[in-house]
């Protein structure tokens, strides 16, 4: 079926990595210079995440009164998302000459708005808006996945409340019967590829996405590794965010 | 942890769950942690072991030991009915049937459990009954009635209303009746003045002000200047720094240098660092009934229209210029430095900046002019150092 | 969806009820029951079908206009052997006081809706794109879908993937042919039209998601604890429409395989769950195929009622 071979006789992939092995995955806080701006934690940070190639920044504005009125919502706050995924964050240019965000993009912030806003305690913030933006510098498979996991760092580090951390995966199949966790750009391309996200590592699924036919027996299967790779990425992510902020942790002591 | 011990430990964690063929309904990753109030994971020391062969610093320990006491959003903090939520906690219901129905033939069927969760990373703490988690990253400004604080105002309402920019989730509002009209206390205010609201403070001013009133669980915050500490802001520069480095004092309003340089840290983080000569009576006397009487009458006095003034004291000259970027520049090195900032230390700075001088004797472009040395302070290097030194000499201090 | 309907609390609270005790507010019994569906084709036409949702009563709840156009452009550059295809939904003045004209929003439902059933049916080949190629790289047939949503009463996912569907299943476009690379469009006096190269039909599933729980508890439940979180309800009326909170859209086609899984956000819900609706989507969905077959066969017999008049075949018997 496949022109490409995805992995060879060792069980290993393209790049490398195992079969269910997750890309390397490291997070950092506040890259932009905010040191012109009087210090090094400014109120606002900026979350940097880097997993495997794809390249992902995130500042998060708010939560702050609205300035448009017509949005207040006197019981909660409202979360908007901006997603600008640059021209030359891929192998090939984007020839696109406006500047006008693509239709998946669009999708995308659709999907993430209504995902975080079940996430992220709204009530504690009535009255004012939250608005994510996202830039993604490159990209490298899995583009939705490492957003998701980015806005999570970026809202704790922000110490927005959420109600649990939300990882997110890619997962595709290989003839019908393989399956790859975490998948790369040429392996993206060529399979059908879904995203998984679930909340706090467990079993709820909150984000799911397949745009690509997939034999329906198989469903099952494919959530159990995403599931797992879901799990073992919570793990991780929680591990760097307290790592991130530990020289906090010493001057409140 | 580097990098590589890091995918390590991922591809020891796919490994183990490499058979995939189990029920999905069994699949229960994510056993409920209860979190250890003595803060020692017994597997992440064993973790801790394993690494330590190649690095057995007391430090990674310390810091490991630190880990251990922050809490992540969604994590279990408590399992009772006794204790009560506080600040950045939720909480769920559990109902437990089959507690007590093994040992004894009573039966208590009903009880419920509450379970209180984090939403923030932070640490816990815990007054009395009440669980609250203290973020680690204090980015807002959460009021408390008194607090002296500065604001910028961002919109002149029709209601009478000015809104401010506190640094806080929601505008706070400063109404017309609680600021001092030019003209003394007594007098009362009329239409007139409701008409010359743009004058007395316009969209952009800065404001000195205390926290009047708190309401909507801390959403909804009324401001006042109604004393003559409090008021429109001139002649200086505003630092904003990060929450949490100001601490709530009894005064907010310091001044340096030969009491030239007045600096307000205003509790919501925004510092503002101005020349003003002080008032000798307010610096040599102590607050006393008599130094009170003399107040309302100079209230009566100074409320002008000057204090509602834009313009800048032409007075000031280059050199207190420079003075003031000076103490911008120490406010910086404090706040990069993630210290508290609070006179004694804005002074030990100041030192150690003169100090610093001469020591960068071997710098190149340095002729002994002021303004290179603040450009000089600029580099985060030199204000690592500083920052440094400044910690070094308060620890010998004790 | 309609941005000015606001429910009161009652009426929210009434409803919520009502659902919890497995009723529904128009009459139907189950959770799971789906509305009478209805589909007209308008004769002497090719793609041109109205659907109708039937109440109990006979009332109609929603009712849809797709209609398929096709006209020759250039095609695109990165694919020159390739027609192009397009689906416009259109919410507006049309469907109801609660409808803007010309305010869909890039956030809107409607827009995520359109992109999917767009998406649902280029990404996994349902329509042939290579035989819309007339000439390579010059001209090709551009086929346009127009969803137009005339009354409106919730179904509008299902009822557009099932129009969309329809419409190509049942459009001709008009024969060409080829000489010198001068192209001449028979009309369909001249030559009988040209089937769409529909390979697989897939139809969308909408189960909608009502928490019974605070978000708290669902977030934290055990998956041990087999307790139930939130309610599934399928074909929403448009007041449950506002008050859901969570959806899980799943496209299928017979052969067993998905062609979309999407589940945006809302309320979280457990693995097991989504395998269990996606099989449970799955004779839905064949039933649904079936009518739409049986329509269009139906329309057949009726336009070639005389074919065996002119027909030179004659009757087989089988012995």
């Amino acid at each position: 079926m496949s022109r490409f071979e995805f992995y060879n006789n060792d069980g290993l992939r393209i790049d490398g990595r195992r079969s269910n092995e997750l890309k390397n995955f490291e997070s950092s806080i506040t890259t932009t210079s905010n040191f012109a701006n009087f210090s090094r934690n400014t109120s606002t940070n900026t979350t940097y995440l880097q997993m495997g190639q794809n390249k992902v920044l995130v500042t998060i504005n708010g939560p702050k009164e609205p300035t448009n009125r017509t949005k207040i919502d006197s019981n909660k706050a409202t979360l908007s998302t901006n997603i600008n995924i640059s021209k030359f964050s891929k192998v090939n240019r984007n020839t696109n000459k406006s500047n006008l965000p693509d239709k998946q993009t669009l999708e995308w912030e659709y999907e993430i708005t209504q995902l975080f806003s079940t996430i992220v305690v709204l009530e504690t913030y009535p009255k004012s808006t939250i608005s994510i933006n996202v830039t993604v510098l490159q990209q490298d498979g899995g583009v939705l996945s490492a957003i998701i996991n980015c806005i999570t760092i970026a809202l704790i580090n922000n110490s927005i409340q959420i109600y649990d951390i939300i990882t997110a995966v890619s997962i595709g199949i290989v003839d019908q019967k393989h399956f790859l966790l975490d998948l790369n750009h040429l392996e993206e391309q060529f399979l059908s590829s879904g995203t998984i996200a679930t909340v706090g590592g467990g079993d709820q699924v909150s984000l799911l996405r397949i745009r690509d036919k997939f034999p329906l027996d198989l469903i099952e299967e494919f959530m159990q590794v995403g599931l797992q790779g879901c799990s073992v990425l919570k793990e991780i992510i929680t591990k760097q965010v307290k790592d991130m902020n530990l020289n906090k942790l010493v001057e409140i002591q | 942890m580097s990098s590589n011990t890091k995918i390590l430990t991922v591809i020891k964690h796919i490994d183990n769950n490499v058979n995939i063929t189990d029920n999905l309904k069994n699949f229960n990753a994510n056993v409920n942690e209860d979190y250890d109030f003595s803060s020692s994971d017994e597997e992440d020391v064993n973790m801790e072991e394993k690494d330590s062969d190649i690095s057995d610093d007391e430090d990674e320990l310390e810091n490991k030991k630190l880990i251990n006491q922050i809490i992540s959003p969604g994590d279990l903090v408590i399992k009772s009915s006794e204790y009560m939520k506080g600040h950045n906690t939720y909480t769920t219901q559990e109902h437990f049937e089959k507690s007590n129905t093994t040992e004894d033939g009573n039966t208590k069927s009903g009880e419920e459990e509450l379970n209180i969760y984090s939403s923030t990373l932070g640490v816990l703490s815990k007054i009395n009954k009440l669980i609250s988690v203290t973020n680690i990253n204090k980015n807002l400004y959460q009021a408390e009635i008194g607090d002296h604080i500065i604001g910028q105002i961002v919109e002149v309402t029709s209601a009478k209303k000015w809104k401010l920019n506190i640094n806080g989730n929601n505008l706070a509002t400063l109404q017309l009746s609680s600021i001092n009209l030019p003209g003394g206390l007594l007098r009362r205010k009329n239409e007139q003045d409701e008409l010359n609201m743009k004058q007395l403070l316009k969209v952009g001013d800065l404001i000195n002000c205390e926290v009047q009133g708190v309401h909507a669980s801390g959403n909804d915050i009324n401001l006042h200047t109604r004393s003559l500490k409090y008021g429109k802001l001139r002649n200086g520069a505003l630092v904003k720094v990060k929450m949490g480095l100001i601490q709530r004092k009894k005064t907010h309003t310091h001044f340096f240098n030969n009491n030239s340089i007045k600096i307000i840290l205003g509790c919501n983080g925004f510092i503002w660092v101005s020349y003003e000569r002080a008032p000798i009576d307010s610096v040599t006397k102590d607050k006393g009934s008599e130094s009170i009487k003399t107040d309302i009458t100079r209230i009566e006095q100074d409320t002008s229209f000057e204090i509602y003034s834009d313009i800048n004291d032409p007075n000031i000259d280059l050199k207190t210029r420079i003075l003031i970027s000076k103490y911008v520049i120490i406010i910086k090195i404090l706040a990069f430095n993630n210290l508290v900032i609070n006179e004694q230390r804005i002074n030990s700075v100041y030192e150690l900046i003169l100090s610093y001088n001469r020591n960068s004797g071997g710098m190149p472009n340095n002729s002994g002019n002021s303004k290179d040395v603040l450009f000089l302070l600029n580099d985060p290097e030199v204000m690592k150092d500083i920052g440094y030194q400044l910690v070094q000499g308060e620890k010998m201090r004790g | 969806m309609a941005k000015d309907l606001v429910i009161t609390n009652t009426e929210r609270q009434f409803i919520l009820d009502l659902l919890a005790n497995s009723q529904r507010l128009d009459g139907r019994k189950s959770l799971l029951q789906q509305r009478d569906l209805n589909i007209n084709i308008t004769p002497n036409r090719y793609g041109d079908i109205y659907l109708e949702l039937k109440r109990d009563d006979g009332s109609i709840a929603t009712r849809l206009h797709c209609k398929v156009t096709a006209e020759i452009v250039k095609p695109k550059d990165q694919r020159p052997f390739e027609g192009t295809f397009y689906i416009n939904c259109e919410f507006n003045g049309l469907a109801g006081l609660n409808f803007e004209n010309y305010k869909v929003g890039n956030n809107s439902d409607e827009f995520y809706y359109g992109r999917l059933i767009e998406s649902m049916i280029l990404r996994s080949n349902a329509l042939d794109l290579e035989q819309l190629c007339i000439v390579a790289g010059l001209k090709v047939w551009n086929i346009r879908v127009d969803v137009h949503v005339l009354e409106f009463d919730g179904g509008f996912l299902e009822l557009a993937s099932i129009g969309c569907m329809t419409a190509l299943l049942h459009y001709r476009r008009p024969d060409v042919t080829v000489r010198n690379e001068k192209v001449t469009i028979h009309s369909f006096d001249e030559k009988e039209g040209v089937k769409l190269g529909v390979l697989h039909i897939p139809i969308a599933l909408q189960f909608n998601l009502f928490p019974l729980k605070e978000a708290a508890e669902i977030i934290k439940t055990n998956t041990s604890s087999e307790n139930n979180n939130e309610l599934v309800v399928l074909d929403c009326t448009l007041k449950e429409d506002l008050l859901k909170d969570g959806e899980f859209i799943i496209a299928l086609n017979k052969n067993r395989e998905i062609v979309q899984l999407n589940k945006p956000g809302g309320i979280p819900i457990s693995a097991s769950k989504i395998v269990e609706f996606s099989h449970m989507a799955l004779p839905i969905i064949e039933e649904t195929t079936n009518k739409i077959l049986k329509a269009i066969d139906i329309d057949e017999k009726k336009r070639n009622k005389y074919a065996h008049l002119l027909s030179a075949e004659n009757d087989r018997y089988v012995e």
